[in-house]
């Protein structure tokens, strides 16, 4: 399973893998039901720690993503369309609150932004 | 352990040949006779026991020796079973040796009594040293020791004329001891006081090597 | 799960150096990296681990034993490999595999076969004409044949290419699948650490700075620069400040709290690297 990981991203290892995995999953390039290779697995495949893979496991688990039977492995859990609908807006909404508070911070006007966004709707809708 | 010693014969199996030859060599030189025979095969077991220090010096064979799973107390006891195994094939090959030539035993018997308590004194000394120093200060010892081995002889000489001028008491007591209890038993106590001097530097070899 | 190895308060003492107070815990399953400037002390505690010397005071434990006590156990399941390896020069590595397979309990010969065969490394070969990289791989083989579960590594990678660092890496990486296993090792290079290690040990001089786990320091440790005029306002929180002509730098372990207390406008904040770590927060000898 391939997962693009970055020395030039300055997000943390194991925020990319876990990412690069939540991706594949909201996707659908993963299934629920589908095995993930092991932690220690996927340390080698990826050249990365074993701890930085498990804690990406964490976050994975956590977020409901993933679920871990003991000594059986990790595998994509069980999830219904609309929960993956959901998060999938929840991460538009969250990368829109970061840009529009970036822009604030610089200044930029609220008519200019709805003017940008207005622009950008055009284009690629 | 015994792969230790093992190693020891067969990482120095060049100097082993070397030496051979030499003492071969000494022995056609002087003519046959067994104390020749034990004074070469004395030196040649002193000199294979330093090589084998000088060649586990060398290539740090000490450390790669550590990180194995062997004894500290097993490399120090090699050392010197390897001296007492070459002893012990110098004094069978100089037996059958002075067997061949029909030499009288006693020869043979003096000899070894005199060359090996001396064979086992300076190993006995040079060992401890070796096992706390290494090889580069023992090597100053050695020279020491080498001078000692080889004016020994002739100042025993000395000192045995001296003594038969001077009659010291108690020097000559112990040699009417020696002269007059079999050749046998002597010969057996000072094997056994050899094996015990070794015992000792082995004691003391191990103490300072374990406390490096 | 255990701890493969625990070293506590470990006290040596020397002429001219002293390891002062070493502290380290490898839980199994792990690989720690053991970083440090040159004569910092990495070789002199490795070496105290493997008991090639007598430790002053202090504990150190290994697969839940000490070390001295079950000395030969213990050496039986570990892979040391050293940074010039040592072996008789002049003999081969047929026979120095043999040798070495004498003493451990658990000796693969036919593991031993295959790792030479993967290397590339005839067993004729005299020892003292193998190339550097060669010699190492020796090691290793020599090292992975005998069943170990802890490896300790001494520096193997000092002056070799990054082609075999890399083989070395991807060796260890297949090590650590097995939970029991642990891995060890010191080195100069701060990239084979940082890619592979889950945790981390600085030394400086005799003492331990930290001993962490890597995400944790390069994640949360960010580098600051800034303006020398400024310094005096930065510098109570930051660790390691470096100072030249025009600028200074050092290390802030907790990013979010430094912004906190300062204004951060004028200063760059950087990922680290334990390269910037390691100059930052090691002292030059002499």
């Amino acid at each position: 399973m391939f997962i693009p990981i970055s020395n030039n991203d300055p997000r943390p290892l194991y925020e990319q893998i876990f990412e690069g995995i939540k991706n594949k999953i909201l996707t659908g390039e993963l299934a629920p039901g589908d095995a993930l290779p092991s932690i220690r697995q996927l340390a080698q495949d990826l050249k990365t720690s074993v701890i930085t893979t498990k804690r990406a496991y964490f976050e994975l688990e956590q977020q409901k993503l993933i679920v871990t039977r003991p000594g059986k492995g990790s595998f994509v859990a069980d999830y219904d369309a609309d929960k993956i609908a959901s998060m999938q807006r929840a991460e538009i909404e969250q990368q829109m609150r970061k840009t529009i508070t970036e822009a604030k911070k610089n200044g930029v006007l609220k008519k200019e932004l709805e003017e940008m966004f207005r622009k950008i709707l055009e284009e690629e809708y | 352990m015994i792969h230790l010693v093992m190693k020891d014969f067969y990482v120095n199996r060049k100097y082993l040949l070397l030496i051979s030859m030499l003492v071969c060599f000494i022995l056609i030189l002087s003519g046959p006779s067994s104390s020749v025979a034990i004074f070469a095969g004395g030196f040649a077991s002193y000199s294979m026991l330093i090589r084998s220090c000088f060649y586990d010096d060398k290539d740090k064979g000490d450390i790669f020796l550590r990180t194995l799973p062997i004894k500290a107390s097993v490399i120090v006891l090699s050392k010197y079973i390897f001296l007492l195994s070459m002893l012990i094939i110098v004094a069978v090959v100089s037996l059958l040796f002075s067997l061949l030539i029909k030499e009288d035993f006693r020869a043979y018997y003096m000899s070894f009594m005199f060359f090996v308590p001396i064979i086992c004194f300076i190993n006995a000394i040079y060992l401890p040293v070796f096992f706390k120093y290494g090889y580069e200060k023992a090597t100053t010892y050695q020279t020491l020791l080498f001078l000692v081995m080889i004016f020994l002889p002739f100042g025993f000489e000395k000192i045995g004329s001296l003594m038969q001028m001077q009659d010291f008491n108690f020097l000559s007591s112990i040699i009417s001891l020696i002269t007059s209890s079999s050749i046998y038993t002597t010969f057996l106590v000072v094997c056994a006081l050899s094996l015990a001097l070794l015992a000792i530097s082995y004691k003391f070899s191990l103490k300072l090597y374990l406390a490096r | 799960m255990g701890n493969i190895l625990e070293v506590i308060n470990l006290n040596k003492r020397f002429n001219s150096f002293a390891l002062s107070d070493i502290n380290i815990t490898l839980p199994k399953g792990y690989i720690m990296g053991f970083i440090g400037a040159n004569g910092a002390g990495k070789t002199t505690t490795i070496k105290l681990i493997m008991n090639m010397i007598r430790r002053d005071s202090g504990k150190i434990n290994i697969f839940g034993k000490d070390n001295i006590k079950y000395e030969i156990p213990i050496k039986n399941k570990i892979g040391y490999v050293h940074e010039q390896p040592i072996f008789y020069d002049d003999l081969t590595v047929g026979w120095t595999g043999n040798f070495a397979g004498k003493f451990y309990s658990d000796w693969d010969d036919e593991r031993f076969n295959e790792l030479l065969e993967k290397f590339c490394i005839k067993k004729s070969q005299i020892v003292k004409q193998l190339s550097k990289g060669t010699k190492m791989k020796t090691a290793l083989a020599l090292a992975l044949s005998h069943k170990p579960e802890l490896l300790i590594l001494d520096e193997p990678t000092s002056g070799l290419d990054p082609v075999i660092r890399d083989e070395l890496l991807d060796i260890l990486m297949e090590f650590i699948q097995n939970e029991e296993h642990g891995v060890f090792f010191s080195s100069h290079i701060t990239s084979d650490i940082e890619k592979i290690a889950d945790y981390i040990t600085l030394i400086n001089e005799g003492r331990i700075i930290f001993s962490e786990e890597k995400d944790k320091i390069l994640n949360s440790w960010k580098l600051v620069k800034g303006d020398v005029r400024k310094i005096e306002e930065y510098k109570d929180d930051l660790m390691g400040i470096k100072i030249s002509r025009t600028g200074f730098s050092g290390i802030v372990e907790d990013i979010e709290s430094f912004k906190s207390r300062h204004d951060v406008s004028s200063l760059v904040i950087d990922k680290t690297t334990l390269d910037d770590i390691l100059i930052h927060l090691t002292k030059k000898e002499n």
